[in-house]
């Protein structure tokens, strides 16, 4: 994308390129979280506590198929806040039911990988069983 | 459709949760296993529930165990606010009303109550 064709609009100084690359590795700048600048919301106190809410949101992140950078920005928030890896792990095993086996399976190297845990390079190294 | 078969769709449409573990052989709600607080189960479930734009049925299901192991209105409503960003306003526009029918909280057309 050297010579961008289309310059959007209300993003002064941001390049197509800078902008795909936010969207594409969830920027906190270009992704205000929690609430996007374009939904109002009238400010009010949250009762669930960080660690829920980032647990929360990765129900839906795995409901939605979610790229690997959003689990990794969640799955972070979680643990700062105080989640377990066996809280991560068992949020995402408690949306099995809701989502089924295809989103569940799609999730968990993702968010493996966010919890430090490399399955594809793990698996690398693991002799197939289909020849 | 023989009466057996359209039973299990009744049910299914219905989501019957007994129905529901018979055919996914596996519990809805029990994991011995999981160290997270039921609420928190509970909510993650609602959250993923909302994002792939469920039947009235199982959003109204979900809510009701979410009510039943502890969490309150304002949880759930949180967990719809927690969720909106990643699922946009499309589903939230959708699952407000439907919440609030499960919540027996009239939000009327304007959403004024």
């Amino acid at each position: 994308m050297n010579t961008p064709s289309v310059q959007p609009g209300g993003r002064p100084g941001s390049s197509p390129r800078k902008i795909l690359q936010q969207m594409a590795t969830t920027d906190e700048q270009f992704f205000p979280c929690p609430r996007p600048s374009t939904i109002t919301v009238p400010e009010r106190p949250c009762t669930l506590d960080e660690r829920t809410r980032a647990l929360v949101r990765l129900g839906a992140l795995v409901a939605l198929g979610a790229g690997p950078s959003a689990y990794r920005r969640t799955v972070e928030v979680a643990l700062a806040a105080g989640a377990t890896q066996e809280d991560v792990i068992d949020a995402l095993i408690c949306t099995a039911p809701t989502v089924g086996v295809a989103r569940l399976v799609a999730a968990t190297a993702p968010v493996s990988l966010a919890l430090g845990y490399d399955i594809d390079a793990d698996l690398e190294g693991v002799p197939s069983s289909v020849s | 459709v023989d009466q057996q078969h359209a039973d299990l769709l009744r049910r299914l449409a219905i989501n019957d949760a007994d129905t529901l573990e018979s055919v996914l052989r596996t519990s809805l709600l029990e994991d011995p296993d999981s160290g997270l607080l039921t609420t928190t189960r509970a909510l993650v479930r609602l959250a993923a529930l909302i994002a792939v734009h469920p039947s009235p049925a199982s959003l109204h299901w979900a809510v009701s165990v979410a009510l039943a192991v502890g969490a309150t209105d304002v949880d759930i409503v949180d967990a719809l606010v927690t969720v909106a960003p990643i699922v946009g306003l499309a589903r939230i526009n959708w699952a407000a009303p439907e919440l609030a029918t499960a919540l027996d909280c009239n939000v009327g057309e304007t959403g004024a109550e």
